[in-house]
């Protein structure tokens, strides 16, 4: 039998006999749980795997000093044991990360300064030598208002284009702060220069975190507080800047063989529980599509049992079990192509809807992905289990006489 | 078509059931055969048998000479194919295709026609047996008589040299019954080989031989036409 055939026949069977629009149904079902799934478990993966490649925060190794009973000269010491452990790039305290200020003077809006070391890639960076004094790489879409960033409707207006901004000096003013007095002295204002943009959603970053060299913003940091008492700078500690994701556990046990306190970072909690997240999916992926194997196999069982007759019949008529199980298969592969097809363009309509309806700083990144390779992966996998299961089933009916099914009522 | 030494049992728990004892039998192209015998005599198996739907205990089935026990499977599906052809009293057709569709389904695996050729083939057959104007029509729209002949029409697409039925007229009036035994009987002219199992008196008018079958021997009634 030509595939041409099997295909007409299995077409003018799906269009007549209304029992597949349930299969429809069952079928359409099953692909959005599984879609869902996958979607979800694709977004905390992506995000997960962007943000060990990208983020660097997330490479980084925090070390605890016992500060109160050290003398200066020995804090150097260990700074300088630490760097050189080897993967460690550059070291900064952690009071560097703090800071930032506004780039307006109504104090409206609000930049916040990250460090970055020399070595890292930030991503779809289009800035990628290392920064000197002065210079910043700001988020592709550069929003400035922090203060109602909670709020659901973000102006589109408030967000600009970072490219636009290549180049050109944005000025930002730090509050200079006494701590003793504990209050503000004086406004200091620094322009940088911006010399690329990156992309924020990836990292989970806001679109208000531009990144300087570490230099950069450890002079910003440390002329905005003046009179420094001890509770600033007592158990504070140091972060270690890894390579890369892969060598962190190496630098956490070199730190150990020093004898320093490594207290890890908030940061690695995130994936851990990400991760977790990502497996349920995974695993409710998995159920899903047993269950909707299962499902499918009664389903097709049924309907395949209903028609034994016309099956023995065929055989009668001289057709070859591949050409009964092409049949089948082509029926039931049909109806799950129609769905899958239905599926794509539902999970598109979700995910804008998803998009428009998320307030764009908080969702920053978890971004709603489903590979489209996936969907071709389905296409063929869903073609796979028809054939299987039909065949299976069919070899199941023709172990019965074939008098016997044609003699049945 | 020839039974040599055909034996055919039924083992149903303690019980045996005996339908072919040492049976040897020829049927002949261009010759309709009647077969009868009480209800549970074993026609309906006796016949399956002769179509390859049911297997021998022992003894031989040949088919054009061709011993059915040496063939593998894909053979087996070639002679199904282009040598018999089946007729149920309860016409077996495909409730979701139409007439014609029903008719083209056989065509479907034959090779040796042609993809284009089909739908003509099929409106000829229709033609032929005076539905023409049911073509399009889904089983359920047609009388039973109307089914039935879709039923023979699908049987004959593939040119079969034996067509086998069993008890083609069972859910027919005597009208109905009476044309598709004239059918049956112009088909064993034109050099087919037809085999009826039937409890209908009207058929003995047309039968070239009638057999009946009894507690596994088959032997021939003389036909008072005859
Ligand atoms: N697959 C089977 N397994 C066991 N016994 C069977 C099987 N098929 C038929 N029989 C038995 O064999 C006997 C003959 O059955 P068969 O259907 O051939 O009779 P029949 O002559 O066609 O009867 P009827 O006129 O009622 O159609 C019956 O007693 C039946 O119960
Ligand atoms: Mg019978």
């Amino acid at each position: 039998m030509k595939i041409i055939d099997c295909f007409k026949t299995s077409i003018i069977e799906i269009k007549r006999n209304f029992k597949y629009l349930f299969m429809f149904f069952i079928s359409f079902f099953c692909l959005v749980i599984l879609i869902i799934s996958l979607t979800i478990s694709f977004t905390y993966k992506n995000r997960i795997n962007t943000n060990k490649k990208y983020n660097p925060l997330l490479n980084m190794v925090s070390v605890d000093f016992d500060f109160e009973n050290i003398k200066e000269e020995d804090i150097l010491d260990k700074i300088n044991k630490l760097k050189k452990i080897n993967h460690v790039t550059s070291i900064i305290h952690q009071k560097y990360y703090n800071s930032g200020g506004t780039i307006d003077e109504d104090k409206h809006e609000i930049i916040s300064l990250q460090p970055l070391s020399s070595e890292w890639k930030l991503p779809s960076s289009t800035y990628n030598k290392p920064l000197k004094e002065d210079e910043i790489i700001i988020p592709k879409k550069f929003y400035k208002k922090q203060y109602n960033w909670l709020e659901d409707d973000i102006d589109e207006k408030d967000i600009i284009d970072g490219d636009t901004l290549v180049n050109k000096t944005i000025s930002i003013y730090v509050d200079v702060i006494d701590c003793e007095k504990g209050e503000i002295i004086d406004i200091k204002k620094y322009d940088l220069k911006v010399v690329g943009t990156y992309d924020p959603t990836p990292l989970g970053l806001m679109m208000y975190h531009g990144f300087t060299s570490l230099e950069t913003t450890k002079k910003i940091h440390e002329a905005s507080l003046i009179n420094i008492t001890s509770i600033y700078e007592s158990n504070e500690k140091y972060y270690l800047q890894v390579d890369n994701y892969k060598n962190l556990n190496y630098v956490r046990n070199e730190i150990k063989k020093l004898g320093y306190t490594d207290t890890g970072s908030l940061m690695f909690i995130m994936p851990e529980y990400e991760k977790t997240y990502a497996t349920t999916m995974y695993i409710i992926s998995t159920v899903t599509i047993i269950f909707c194997i299962i499902i499918k196999y009664l389903f097709n069982k049924k309907m395949i049992f209903e028609n034994k007759k016309l099956i023995a019949l065929n055989i009668v008529n001289g057709y070859r079990i591949k050409d009964l199980v092409c049949i089948e298969t082509f029926k039931n592969y049909i109806i799950d192509f129609i769905s899958l097809i239905i599926n794509i363009f539902v999970v598109i309509f979700a995910i804008n809807l998803y998009n428009k309806n998320m307030p764009k700083i908080v969702m920053a990144g978890y971004v709603p992905k489903f590979p489209i390779i996936l969907f071709l992966i389905l296409f063929i996998v869903l073609y796979l289990i028809e054939y299987i299961i039909n065949k299976i089933i069919i070899k199941k009916l023709l172990k019965n006489n074939l008098s016997n099914l044609l003699n049945e009522e | 078509m020839k039974l040599i030494n055909a034996n055919k049992k039924f083992i149903l728990k303690n019980e045996e059931i005996t339908i072919l004892n040492n049976v040897s039998i020829e049927f002949k192209k261009g010759t309709m055969y009647l077969i009868t015998g009480h209800s549970g005599s074993g026609k309906t198996t006796l016949i399956n048998i002769l179509g390859l739907i049911d297997k021998l205990d022992t003894g031989k089935l040949l088919i054009d000479n061709i011993d059915i026990n040496n063939l593998n499977n894909k053979e087996i599906v070639n002679i199904r194919k282009e040598k018999i052809g089946f007729i149920f009293q309860d016409y077996c057709l495909n409730e979701y295709l139409t007439a014609k569709e029903n008719i083209i389904v056989p065509m479907l695996v034959n090779k040796n026609i042609k993809s284009k050729d089909r739908n003509n083939i099929a409106i000829n057959l229709l033609e032929q047996f005076n539905l023409s104007n049911r073509a399009n029509h889904l089983p359920k729209k047609l009388s039973g008589g109307e089914k039935q002949r879709v039923s023979i029409a699908r049987a004959l697409v593939n040119n079969p040299k034996y067509l086998i039925c069993d008890e083609p007229t069972g859910a027919l009036d005597k009208k109905n019954e009476r044309i598709v035994f004239e059918y049956l009987k112009k088909l064993a002219k034109s050099g087919i080989c037809v085999i009826v199992v039937s409890h209908s008196n009207e058929i003995k008018k047309y039968a070239d031989k009638t057999y009946i079958l009894e507690d596994g021997i088959i032997s021939e009634v003389k036909n008072e036409d005859n």
